[in-house]
């Protein structure tokens, strides 16, 4: 049998050889016969380029390839990527062996872990598999892909691999361990971090962001509790669950996405397409928690949040944010057309920033997702130049490594949104109308009915 | 961004000393299996209204999967299956198991264009085909979308979540508009040529990025079309000589390849399920 098989591969090996020989042959007198070709065109457009003054710029191309034909058979550098290679998932138990449980939340369990062969310490993270009925769930496959896309970046966290368990339903993503999160270490410190600590930190999310959106990958779930922090200053984008590959134009999209707190308005209008541009209103509020220690809008409901964003930044107008009485949500809202409630709390609520970087703040929580700025733009705004100048990454402080042995006390903070059809305003309102939100509301009312 | 435009390749040993072989299918089924699940992929893709990069992941993931695992302990059919599912997930086109079972079942049962279609000819109106040849039972059903569902975990298993499959189709159009020569005729013969590639006996996509299979796809076209390209014009997408003659080999014998293998498989009959691979490598072992 393995004779037989011999016999073919080599026939075909050969058949192939004598093939491509003559295909190189054929190429070869085409290759010459174009040169030819070329050197006769070459001498006409010398000609022609004689007989009118100024010598185009399609004919110093020309010369050029012409030059470079002649020159063919110098050393030519190839680029060559070599992707990875093709095999099967290890086994957890064979692999790792599990130190301790860090948390548990909708999307699995993360544990703490050794690699037995290296003993280096990683987060070992079981997906929760049971309940799927369609096979292996899409967002944990978005997970996995866009993990995978994005693990060159230093400020996204490394996936390291995906292992196997025993069953089919046993599936660990395998990543570096990281010592803090963002969300417990500001709980936790005496002092917000420094205004150049807090830009090492933005400057660190903005390129992962960038290098993200680069990548046509959306993270839809940016919140200080997925932003780990290394005790060498180094920032780490975590948390995929959400993510997802877009493209241009946009396709149509849940909006049931991102944490609420961090929920960009086009989102809790009812968008059903949207882009980066969600992304960075994320970073806009991390920003401003990175500031003052506590979340910067915390809505109890859809509602409550945008009553929050609009007394923080006004009521949107026709000017600030074109076309957005045209999304879905917006036709159960009434807003006031009085300049009084339009102005931005911004400058107030932050009196000790500097102009530029209320300028940023301001550009990230732009009401327009069309004007809003991007993580390439922000990357580059003048905040980052003025000083205090960012601090190296070495620079920035160490904690007491609470993550390890102690189990981490957790603030409350909503999670991101369960998969499940998007709520309608309507549906929060009768419970906003009840309740005594509706006095602390902004400037804007609800139209009962339509 | 390099990771975005390679692949995850074959070794040599892969290619070699498959799983399947190692299990004793002889090759020539082996790679009879491949076309045949390949070919049973585009058509059920086609029928699904699925796009094409869809359908190219899906074969591509199915040509991996394969590289790991026998078609002894998994048969064609099922892998197809789950090969469509993931890639369609994947390429975010999602389509429900039930669905892609109706098709294959169509596929399979009933005479059609397809190039693994059962022996017969392929009636001209939908009537005449009779509806009971090709519908499933409800506990066949729910066995089969249980076996699709595990074999999908199986695939992701067997390569290691790596699933990402860089396509060399929009490279075309980009390479085409670098040599000014984005003319519809020779995109259209590239991109055809493209998809002739994922049923080669060769498994190119296995064992070549992306871009030099784009190379190859429009030198073809380019020739075909009788379209002049600048010299040695592959070098500036990094795709040598030596690969180029390859693939063009490759690509060309798709078309005798695929008559062979009509022939064969109209003479078999299908071998899609279990028994049937077990008794097919009998026969041919017994030969």
């Amino acid at each position: 049998m393995s004779s037989r098989w011999n016999d073919t591969a080599e026939d075909l090996a050969e058949a192939a050889r004598l093939k491509a020989e003559k295909a190189a042959k054929r190429a070869a007198k085409a290759a010459q016969k174009a040169r030819e070709e070329a050197a006769t065109a070459e001498q006409k457009a010398a000609e022609e380029a004689a007989a009118n003054a100024p010598p185009s710029k399609r004919q110093k191309t020309e010369n050029y390839t012409q030059d470079d034909g002649e020159l063919g058979t110098k050393e030519v550098r190839l680029m060559r990527f070599d992707g990875a290679e093709i095999g099967c998932c290890r086994h957890v138990e064979e692999t790792y062996e599990r130190l301790n449980h860090i948390e548990e939340g909708s999307y699995g369990i993360v544990s703490r872990a050794k690699d037995m062969h290296t003993g280096e310490i990683v987060a070992l993270k079981r997906l929760k598999l049971e309940r799927e009925t369609d096979g292996f769930p899409i967002t944990s496959l978005r997970e996995v892909t866009t993990l995978m896309a994005a693990r060159s970046h230093v400020n996204v966290v490394k996936l390291r691999e995906v292992v196997m368990g025993d069953s089919l339903k046993d599936v660990y993503i395998v990543m570096d361990f990281i010592e803090h999160d963002l969300k417990t270490l500001l709980d936790s410190l005496p002092e917000p971090f420094l205004l150049s600590e807090t830009k090492t930190l933005l400057l660190q999310l903005l390129s992962a962001t960038d290098f993200l959106h680069d990548h046509w990958i959306l993270h839809r779930d940016l919140k200080t509790s997925n932003l780990l922090l290394n005790n060498r200053g180094q920032l780490k984008l975590a948390d995929f669950g959400l993510a997802r590959y877009t493209s241009d134009p946009p396709p149509q999209l849940t909006q049931l996405v991102v944490t609420l707190w961090y929920r960009a308005p086009e989102l809790l209008l009812g968008a059903t397409t949207y882009g980066p541009e969600i992304d960075l209103w994320s970073v806009g509020c991390i920003f401003g928690e990175l500031l003052t220690r506590t979340p910067l809008l915390q809505g109890k409901n859809e509602i409550d949040q945008l009553t929050k964003i609009f007394e923080l930044l006004g009521v949107p107008t026709e000017e600030t944010w074109p076309g957005f009485r045209r999304l879905p949500n917006s036709k159960s809202l009434t807003f006031p057309k009085s300049s009084a409630t339009t102005g931005s709390l911004l400058r107030t609520k932050f009196p000790l920033l500097t102009k530029a970087g209320v300028e940023l703040l301001a550009a990230l929580l732009c009401y327009d997702p069309k004007t809003r700025i991007s993580a390439e733009d922000a990357l580059r705004h003048i905040f980052f130049k003025e000083e205090p100048r960012p601090k190296r990454e070495e620079m920035l402080p160490t904690f007491p490594s609470k993550a390890g042995q102690e189990k981490r006390r957790r603030a409350f903070s909503p999670g991101a949104p369960v998969r499940g059809d998007a709520p309608k305003l309507e549906g929060v309102m009768e419970g906003v109308f009840g309740g005594e939100e509706e006095e602390v509301g902004a400037g804007f009312s609800l139209r009962m009915g339509r | 961004m390099v990771s975005l435009l390679t692949n995850p390749l074959a070794t040599p040993t892969q290619l070699s000393t498959s799983p399947s072989f190692l299990d004793g299918v002889p090759s020539d089924l082996e790679a009879s299996l491949l076309w045949a699940s390949c070919t049973l992929i585009q058509s059920a893709g086609i029928l699904l209204r699925l796009p094409q990069p869809t359908i190219a992941t899906a074969t591509i993931l199915l040509q991996r999967f394969y590289l790991i695992r026998s078609f002894l302990s998994f048969p064609p059919l099922q892998s197809c299956h789950a090969a469509l599912y993931l890639a369609s997930k994947l390429t975010e086109h999602p389509i429900k198991p039930k669905k892609i079972l109706a098709v294959t079942t169509y596929l399979t049962r009933v005479a059609s264009p397809s190039p693994i279609s059962p022996p017969g000819s392929p009636s001209s109106s939908s009537e005449e085909v009779d509806p009971e040849s090709y519908y499933i039972e409800p506990t066949a059903l729910h066995y089969s979308i249980q076996g699709l569902l595990n074999t999908e975990t199986e695939i992701l298993k067997a390569l290691s979540f790596q699933t990402h499959c860089s396509l060399p189709y929009s490279l075309v159009v980009t390479y085409l508009q670098a040599l000014d020569c984005l003319e519809k005729p020779v995109v259209k013969k590239a991109m055809a040529y493209l998809n002739d590639a994922l049923v080669s006996n060769c498994r190119v996509y296995l064992t070549h990025q992306p871009n030099a299979l784009a190379v190859a796809a429009i030198y073809l076209a380019a020739r075909e079309e009788g379209k002049k390209l600048p010299e040695e014009w592959w070098m500036v997408f990094d795709a040598d000589r030596e690969d180029l003659g390859f693939l063009c080999v490759a690509i060309l014998g798709v078309e005798e390849e695929v008559r062979r293998r009509r022939e064969e498989w109209s003479g078999v009959g299908g071998v899609w399920l279990k028994e049937e691979v077990e008794r097919e490598v009998k026969r041919r072992g017994g030969e």
